[in-house]
């Protein structure tokens, strides 16, 4: 059994590598058959990570070539929902703007491999490599459209830069603890420090944290609506999910809180004037992101549940609202018969951003500022709180706009299926845990 | 004090100073050879990973990319050799300061200074040299304290080496591409609104 779910997990890593080299053989194909091999290899890695809930258990770790894996029940359930995210949005991207262009196929291939890998990566070494990889790729997919260019540096720099400081102090924590193995450092003096330092700001960088998010709202506004519909749910996910692994190394809850209600606090506050959609919802991301970090920061069970709720939550509604960005043309509008489709799928995400029933935002939110109560930490609480209403205040402002856009061309049915079926999803992770009763009695 | 690290300092100031980015090429060449000699006497096959990355596909790409871009740096660099004197000088009362070897200081040196360098540098292709001499100076750093250590093998070395080299390789992509869009170097127009 424990070989069978190596295997799979190491495939799910492996295949969509393999799917890169198809689409180099098959690069002068006709735009239909690759299309066709797109979505197919999307829902295979599906159905490889789907086949792993049967083994996992209670969990397990493992190393192969020196990399360190590990696979619990949390991790598995992030890595679904970004294998199930990926498939929805390349089949939104078969049914809009999909050029068949090799490079944009493999990269997207080598970017799947890399965030799967980097939620089950578990040492320090594993998780900086699979943050590389990941980096490569998105950097070139924000390059793919050429007007992507600044954006694409912009992000490639930062997160570069980023990376040569976790490398420094994951050679200092090698130097001192003489493993990659995440564990506490003891006492921090002199030297560790820096490596806290280098850590931290690498991580934080990645993730888009204030003060670092200067690549953010450019990398997700400038770049192709697919690939910043992956950025800003799948991969933001990955970089959050490194520093929750990291927390016992950095020990640093409160200045992380503080980062958190300043993240979510600025963002929401920028968001209300920003004149395009994808902007908004740039700054939407980093507000959300800012919530996680605070319930990963505060570290009671609670706190990281409703964290975890919302990491899973925004690999669906952050794609969601940047795909519905990809339908809207904001000189010309958008077409009206579609337009209750549209506005259903801006509601779900927008109120899983603000923090509204009955959607997995509110819940996640909800869980979180009952941690923060609990905890006794009222001002952070107040200040969230606020971030909650700017949100608010940004949703009805893009709802106003959105309400007033006219008709333009009729969208294909795999886009508006993926966005329906992306909202459904928003809704039902809201709504099973308070059917099934659990919340009432926290 | 090992004279290869002071070479190494001396290199990586040179890269940071000159103007001419074929001497620089050269400059960044050397850097990397006596990364990999020193890696060779620790580990003979992680040593020569260094080689084949450092010495061989470094250099062929930063020749292409230089060609496609200008050959000498446009801003005076006087002012510069300032700011790298105060900042070495820094650099290393500080790491001393807080209790690390001689020569590991040195090597943080060198790391640190690289990052005072991206900090202060106008020219989108020095970041590229710099970010190079920095990587590697950390992954010599990785060897000097793990020389023998099972923990540091062959396959970490080559993942690390793909991990970080396929990012530079990226970024000197991108500032090719950013060269022929707006005929400028200079990372600051990078960062104003479009």
């Amino acid at each position: 059994m424990a070989s069978v779910a190596i295997a799979l997990v190491v495939l799910s890593i492996v295949f969509p590598l393999l799917s890169a080299l198809v689409f180099v053989a098959v690069r002068r194909s006709h735009k239909r058959v690759k299309s066709l091999l797109y979505l197919s290899q999307a829902i295979i890695s599906l159905a490889i990570v789907s086949a792993l809930y049967f083994f996992i258990g209670e969990g397990f770790s493992f190393d192969i070539a020196m990399l360190s894996f590990s696979v619990t029940p949390i991790l598995y359930f992030v890595a679904l929902a970004i294998v199930l995210a990926n498939f929805l949005i390349m089949f939104y991207n078969v049914g809009h703007g999909y050029t068949g262009a090799m490079e944009y196929d493999i990269f997207l291939c080598l970017l799947l491999a890399s965030l799967v890998g980097g939620v089950f990566a578990s040492d320090l070494i594993t998780n900086y490599i699979f943050l590389d990889l990941t980096l490569f790729s998105a950097g070139y997919l924000i390059f793919s459209i050429k007007e992507g260019v600044r954006a694409a540096y912009q992000f490639t720099f930062m997160n570069f830069l980023a990376s040569i400081m976790m490398l420094f102090s994951i050679i200092l924590f090698l130097s001192y603890t003489g493993s990659f193995s995440i564990q506490p450092l003891g006492t921090v003096h002199g030297l560790e420090k820096l490596l806290v330092f280098g850590l931290l700001v690498g991580v934080l960088t990645k993730v888009g944290a204030v003060p670092f998010h200067l690549w953010v709202s450019s990398a997700y506004s400038e770049s192709a609506v697919p690939v910043a519909a992956i950025l800003s749910g799948a991969a933001n996910c990955v970089g959050l999910l490194m520093l929750y692994k990291i927390m016992p190394i950095l020990q640093m809850g409160d200045f992380l809180r503080a980062i958190g209600i300043v993240t979510a606090l600025y963002a929401a506050a920028v968001s209300i004037n920003q004149h395009t959609f994808k902007r908004r919802f740039a700054y939407f991301s980093i507000a959300e992101t800012g919530f996680i970090i605070y319930a990963f920061a505060l570290g009671s069970q609670l706190a990281v549940m409703g964290g975890f709720l919302l990491l899973i939550t925004q690999i669906f509604a952050k794609p969601l609202l940047f795909l519905i960005s990809g339908l809207i043309t904001e000189e010309h509008g958008l077409l009206k018969r579609i337009h209750n489709f549209i506005v259903f799928g801006y509601l779900a995400g927008s109120f899983s951003v603000a923090g509204i029933p009955v959607t997995g935002g509110f819940l996640g939110k909800y869980l979180i500022l009952f941690s923060a109560y609990t905890a006794r930490d009222y001002i952070p609480l107040a200040l969230l709180l606020l971030a909650s209403f700017f949100l608010l205040r940004s949703f009805l402002i893009g709802y106003g706009k959105i309400s007033a856009l006219k008709q333009e061309s009729e969208p294909h049915f795999a886009t508006l299926a993926s966005i329906l079926i992306l909202a459904i999803i928003v809704i039902v992770i809201g709504i099973i845990p308070l059917m099934s009763g659990w919340i009432w009695n926290l | 004090m090992n004279p290869l690290y002071i070479a190494l300092l001396a290199l990586n100031a040179l890269i940071f100073l000159d103007y001419k980015f074929y001497r620089v090429l050269t400059y960044a060449v050397v850097f990397n050879m006596i990364i990999a000699f020193i890696g060779v006497q620790s580990e003979p096959m992680s040593g020569l990973v260094l080689v084949f990355f450092g010495c061989i596909l470094f250099p062929v790409i930063m020749w292409f990319a230089i060609g496609s871009c200008e050959r000498e740096e446009r801003e005076s660099l006087l002012e510069m050799t300032v700011i790298a004197a105060i900042a070495l000088v820094a650099i290393y009362g500080f790491l001393s300061m807080i209790g690390i070897t001689e020569d590991h200081a040195l090597l943080f040196t060198v790391f640190a200074f690289s990052l005072v360098a991206i900090m202060t540098s106008k020219n989108l292709l020095k970041y590229i040299f710099i970010f190079d001499a920095a990587e590697n100076t950390l992954i010599l750093t990785a060897y000097s304290f793990f020389s023998g250590n099972m923990v540091l093998n062959i396959p970490a070395v080559i993942f690390i080496e793909i991990a970080t080299f396929l990012p530079l390789v990226l970024l000197t992509y991108l500032t090719v591409r950013i060269y022929k869009r707006y005929r400028s170097l200079n990372p600051w127009h990078l960062w104003q609104s479009p």
